[in-house]
């Protein structure tokens, strides 16, 4: 008979936006090229790029949607990155925002958006989203919704602009993790962004918390920290409380050492994954 | 406490006619490695993996899976075995399945439920 009780922490991860490999050898000016892709209608500023080389992975985030296939970027963490090497693996998320439609408008209205090839019902836009037209280099906010128009405060789009629409928030899901049967919960030895976490049934390693570490300084220890109790958080919960939502840990803003847009704000998690 | 997911899939034959059961005791995390598939990782390191016959783009079977875990995890110990319809399957209408061949029968079951 098994006598645990279930229990799990969900997660809020960040959904991959956007993957790809790298085309251009921009190594030391802190640039993403990739002449594949099409940034404008996918990304915004304060992304998280992370660089997937394994063994030597960087996370950046991003300053400037330069064009639609150059991204400008900052290094975040300890293993500072330089700019993502040529033929790069590379994975992009969106930790302030979520874009819920993309395309080229095919008509114009007074301060509306048209684009009869889409349903902007059905992609989520709502009232007070905002509504980017790339063309123009204007942000408008949405006053009015239907499925192929929107009204917007600013009258700036024309038949044939590309445009973005977006709302406030991060692009993000549910994980669950097991918290039942933990044996340790560790940092990892080389990457500073990782946490591990080993099961009393299994000998090595068993699920890996990848998140987007930002200051400089190496040593913290406080999303091990944060791990761990809410692991007994979660088991000190009553049934039929099954997940326990992790309750965010604050990433510290420290003038020097954290300084990016992610400090001052809580961590983002990138990836649970079994290993 | 032992609880199980009965998940409609299609037999050997290609017949929809079964229910299989999936254990969601012991689960370590679920994933989503592809569009059509969706494992649930086991502490003791077994997986099942639920494949679709239509894709999805993550997390949507990922999470269609964690909510119907969590949800017979939750339910009262009697009951052990709880039924999931799985994300996008139509059920088959429940009329005379002798004069109306096939009446049962439910579209998109899962393909195949696959323990490694």
């Amino acid at each position: 008979m098994n006598t645990n009780m279930e229990k799990f922490i969900n997660f809020k991860q960040l959904d991959v936006v956007k993957t790809g490999t790298s085309t251009a050898d921009v190594a030391g000016s802190l640039t993403l090229t990739d002449s594949a892709a099409q940034f404008t209608q996918l990304v915004l500023p304060h992304a998280i790029v992370w660089d997937r080389t394994a063994g030597t992975e960087r996370k950046y985030l991003v300053t400037a949607v330069t064009s639609d296939t150059v991204l400008a970027l900052e290094s975040i963490g300890v293993e500072t990155g330089t700019g993502i090497p040529d033929a790069t693996a590379y994975f992009i998320y969106m930790p302030e925002y979520t874009v819920r439609q993309a395309g080229t408008t095919d008509g114009a209205g007074y301060f509306q958006l048209i684009d009869s090839g889409v349903d902007f019902v059905t992609a989520g836009v709502k009232v007070g989203d905002y509504a980017l037209d790339i063309t123009a280099a204007v942000t408008a906010k949405v006053t009015a919704v239907t499925p192929t128009t929107l009204t917007v405060d600013t009258d700036t789009f024309l038949g044939g602009d590309t445009y973005l629409v977006y709302s406030e928030g991060a692009d993000d899901f549910d994980v669950i993790m097991r918290s039942t049967d933990v044996a340790d919960v560790s940092k990892d030895a080389t990457d500073s962004s990782i946490i591990n976490l080993t099961y009393e049934t299994a000998a090595a390693v068993s699920m890996k918390i990848d998140y987007a570490y930002s200051s400089t300084v190496g040593s913290n220890s406080d999303m091990r920290g944060a791990v761990q109790d809410a692991i007994v958080e979660s088991l000190e919960t009553s049934w039929p409380n099954v997940t326990y939502d992790f309750p965010g840990l604050l990433n510290p803003a420290v003038a020097v050492t954290n300084a990016t847009w992610l400090g001052g704000r809580n961590y983002f998690f990138l990836r649970l994954q079994k290993v | 406490m032992e609880k199980f997911l009965s998940i409609p899939v299609l037999d050997g034959n290609g017949t929809n006619s079964q229910d299989q059961l999936v254990s969601v005791t012991g689960i370590l995390s679920i994933g989503q490695p592809t569009t059509a598939t969706a494992t649930i990782n086991y502490i003791g390191g077994k997986v099942v993996t639920l494949t679709w016959p239509t894709p999805n783009p993550s997390p949507i079977l990922k999470e269609a899976i964690q909510t119907a875990a969590m949800n017979a995890l939750k339910s009262g110990w009697t009951s052990v075995s709880d039924y999931y319809a799985p994300k996008g399957m139509v059920a088959g209408a429940a009329v005379n399945s002798s004069t109306e061949t096939g009446s049962f029968l439910n579209t998109n079951p899962l393909t195949s439920i696959v323990i490694a």
